[in-house]
């Protein structure tokens, strides 16, 4: 079975964890198109490559983030997802136009 | 004098069906499993804690909270300290912690009252009692018996009193920590309440070569 090196728990058998997709930086969702959302939230690049993603160790609930080669599978670094996010992402709602207002009430 | 039963409590251990020829006493407004009748010590115990109290608690202020409170802190994540009124802390992550009463703890220690000194701004409760089946396996062997359900290597020398480890144990996620009670070795288990059932069988199942059986909490208390 392959390793994987959690940066919390340690090496264990690949069975515990539970992939969660590329990590890619937001676009603000306020602000940017639909088209840019849904890359955003539904498409990979897929490319060959050294790709970021996110993992979860399942029976502890941690997520962290691996540096992974797509073509070799194998895993060069795995960190703690403080090392990127170093404050809390806040989101504002988007102020609706008066004239959909009208239209719903 | 009323036989204490489990059915006379709402709350219940989530495998209280699995004894029924156990002595029980109150603990926390449940039914804990004392010892099983005529039934001497076995070399191997598995013993149902489920019922027994316990609260957790995460977040960037929760560390300092514990040690405001006299509580013994764990230095690392993925360890756990036990003080001597019996009261066990469990570290599972940077900023997250489990508070539990062994038991040999001092009866008048109030959890509720604890969980509410244990709040506040930069608090947030974990919940660990009604989601988590608590059993303990103790006794002899117990490497032996976790090496054919789990991956993690849990003999002495790599897995020492005061570490825990969260992996997966018989295909069930589940913390496992290791603190000696009453001069024997104890691993206490945590996992999922549903899988409680399965998960009792299993070990059983994998203790019975060692001459393993079900036991009460007497077992802990009384030293060999």
């Amino acid at each position: 079975m392959k390793i994987i090196n959690c940066p919390l728990n340690g090496p264990r058998n690949s069975s515990e964890f539970v992939h969660g997709g590329e990590l890619r930086e937001m676009p603000d969702p306020n602000n940017c198109t639909d088209r840019e959302w849904a890359e955003y939230v539904f498409y990979s690049d897929n490319q060959i490559g050294v790709i970021t993603e996110w993992w979860l160790h399942a029976p502890s609930g941690y997520w962290f983030i691996a540096e992974r080669h797509t073509g070799s599978d194998e895993i060069l670094r795995t960190y703690d997802p403080s090392e990127i996010f170093t404050k809390r992402v806040e989101f504002s709602a988007k102020a609706e136009s008066s004239q959909s207002e009208e239209i719903t009430a | 004098m009323t036989v204490i039963k489990p059915e006379l409590f709402d709350s219940r251990s989530f495998i209280y069906r699995k004894h029924p020829q156990a002595e029980f006493a109150e603990v926390s407004g449940a039914a804990q499993v004392l010892s099983y009748a005529d039934q001497s010590d076995p070399d191997t115990a598995l013993i149902d804690l489920s019922v027994r109290p316990r609260f957790g608690l995460r977040g960037p202020k929760a560390g300092e909270a514990l040690i405001a409170a006299g509580l013994m802190h764990p230095e690392q994540p993925n360890t756990l300290t036990v003080s001597d009124d019996g009261m066990m802390v469990l570290r599972l992550g940077r900023t997250e912690y489990w508070v539990l009463a062994l038991p040999n703890a001092a009866a008048e220690r109030d959890l509720d009252a604890l969980q509410q000194q244990l709040s506040g701004s930069g608090i947030y409760p974990v919940y660990c009692h009604d989601s988590y089946t608590w059993l303990a396996l103790a006794g002899e062997h117990l490497a032996d018996i976790m090496a054919k359900v789990c991956a993690v290597d849990l003999r002495e020398d790599s897995f020492a009193p005061g570490d825990l480890v969260m992996t997966s144990l018989a295909r069930v996620g589940g913390i496992i920590c290791h603190h000696p009670m009453a001069g024997k070795t104890v691993y206490s288990i945590f996992s999922d309440s549903a899988s409680a059932a399965y998960l009792w069988d299993a070990l059983l199942d994998a203790m019975a070569e060692f001459e393993g059986a079900p036991a009460g909490q007497n077992f802990l208390l009384s030293s060999q």
